[in-house]
């Protein structure tokens, strides 16, 4: 072969646009290479740097475990305050405007997803892909003491979803949804405030809702579709008998505050700024670097009320803890 | 793996000839690897034509390989000292190294280049991130773009 042969050859491979140093004309395998490298705050702004970035890599999964707070429903228009937890000089406040949450309530939050509810329509929402999958309308409408959970990324087949409240004070309700159904079913469960106090968390673990309270109060749903059933548990200190069941996952509660977030969040602000804050909690993996949070963890939902002569004054917001992940939907699917 | 004191020839987009070291392009480039095991390189009339890369970018590629060749036993801290030397480069020398890399499938300097890039990238906002990278025509419509603003102010 003759050395112009030779070049041709090579020639015909290469990239057209090979001469031009135009960042934003990197080969889509590239782009992604780069993007896998970046923490996913990092990835937001790289994808919005020029349009040809803007598809993302459909792949794409911050490296290293995270943990955000979201601020939302703060009445100052869509406005919500996103804060990734980190060292105190990493830290930072963003803004960033989600239209998706204005008057909507965060019932779980679980495999970066949040599942809202706006009235009676229900929608799953990844604040940092944008994506939304909406469900069939809810079969409640005033909202008290619910809290949610789902058993499986809402693009998957088996995705189950179930909302909990205490119907009275002997007895539990449930709604649950299945991935492709419209209707919603109900199933409940005898139980008193004893057994089971108010609900501040739900999880999916070990192939079975569980329902925790902040008192060691546990009970159990078999969601499976032959052999529904509950059960009910008391939350002890590991160690103490050879019968005793162990938990997947540590129970975390006053994580707002043992997480000082008032202050990382910036309030605080004197007797002029009050908030009551109403905090999702939220199903994570453990976080290394964050020692209370380092297991598998269940953040508790809570609370925040200042006290009794600020009450009156107090804003009214609403925040969730997430763990991120850049989740996209295929176009077109549904629920 | 070839001799170490044979050479092989790399021709750039501008024609020039570079002789190097075989073993030095074959423990660092996949294709030139599989280039030599595979038998189509010709020692006594072969040069390997690489169109794609320019005649400075291809001597920093081959100063890289060259460097960890003969250095791949210095300690660690010494390694990367080099490394962030060698990629001293403004955002069009990282650009034509990155193209060069992944063309040569050089796999450690494309790791070292993605580990730069990211870094530039950290913490930075995107207006910031168009200005290191040169990027004037970034193709979102007007609307577009003030449509991106209103929805992420602070990465602006």
């Amino acid at each position: 072969m003759s050395e112009s042969e030779e070049c041709k050859e090579m020639k015909r491979s290469k990239s057209d646009e090979w001469e031009v140093a135009e960042w934003c004309n990197l080969p889509g395998d590239l782009l992604s290479r780069i993007a896998s490298y970046l923490e996913l705050i990092d990835f937001l702004s790289f994808r919005s740097v020029c349009k040809e970035w803007l598809i993302p890599p459909s792949e794409y999964n911050p490296s290293g475990r995270e943990l955000w707070f979201l601020l939302y429903g703060n009445g100052e228009g869509s406005h919500c305050s996103f804060l990734k937890l980190g060292s105190p000089n990493s830290e930072r406040l963003y803004t960033v405007n989600f239209p998706e949450l204005d008057g909507a309530t965060c019932l779980a939050s679980y495999l970066g997803w949040l599942l809202l509810v706006r009235e009676r329509a229900m929608f799953f929402f990844c604040p940092f892909s944008r994506a939304k999958i909406d469900l069939p309308d809810c079969p409640f409408t005033d909202l008290s003491e619910h809290v949610a959970a789902f058993s499986a990324d809402p693009t998957c087949q088996d995705c189950v979803v179930v909302v909990v409240s205490r119907k009275s004070e002997v007895e539990m309700e449930l709604h649950l949804l299945r991935r492709g159904n419209k209707e919603w079913h109900k199933h409940c469960h005898r139980c008193g405030r004893s057994t089971l106090n108010t609900v501040s968390g739900a999880a999916f673990s070990e192939e079975k809702f569980q329902f925790l309270d902040a008192d060691d109060g546990l009970v159990t749903f078999n969601a499976d579709k032959s052999s529904k059933s509950w059960a009910n548990y008391r939350i002890v200190n590991h160690g103490s008998s050879k019968d005793v069941e162990a938990l997947e996952y540590h129970v975390r509660k006053n994580m707002f505050g043992v997480l000082k977030m008032g202050q990382r969040l910036g309030f605080g602000g004197g007797e002029d700024d009050v908030v009551s804050i109403s905090i999702c909690g939220t199903m994570i993996l453990g976080i290394p670097w964050l020692h209370i949070l380092r297991n598998d963890s269940v953040i508790l939902s809570e609370t925040i009320v200042p006290d009794q002569q600020h009450v009156a004054l107090a804003r009214q917001i609403k925040g969730v803890w997430i763990q991120p992940r850049y989740v996209q939907v295929p176009p077109g699917l549904t629920w | 793996m070839g001799s170490p004191l044979k050479k092989i020839m790399l021709c750039s987009s501008e024609k020039e000839i570079f002789s190097v070291e075989e073993q030095v392009m074959v423990q660092h480039s996949v294709i030139i690897n599989n280039m030599i095991e595979d038998g189509s390189y010709n020692y006594e009339e072969s040069k390997i034509p690489l169109d794609c890369v320019d005649s400075k970018t291809l001597k920093k590629v081959i100063d890289y390989c060259t460097y960890h060749t003969h250095h791949h036993n210095d300690n660690q801290e010494d390694l990367e000292a080099w490394d962030a030397q060698f990629l001293n480069v403004d955002s069009n020398g990282l650009y034509d190294l990155l193209m060069a890399a992944n063309y040569l499938e050089i796999r450690n300097l494309l790791d070292l280049i993605y580990r730069t890039i990211k870094n530039m990238i950290k913490g930075k906002k995107i207006d910031e991130i168009r200005r290191i990278l040169n990027i004037k025509d970034h193709g979102f419509t007007p609307e577009e773009e003030e449509q991106n603003r209103k929805e992420y102010p602070h990465f602006y």
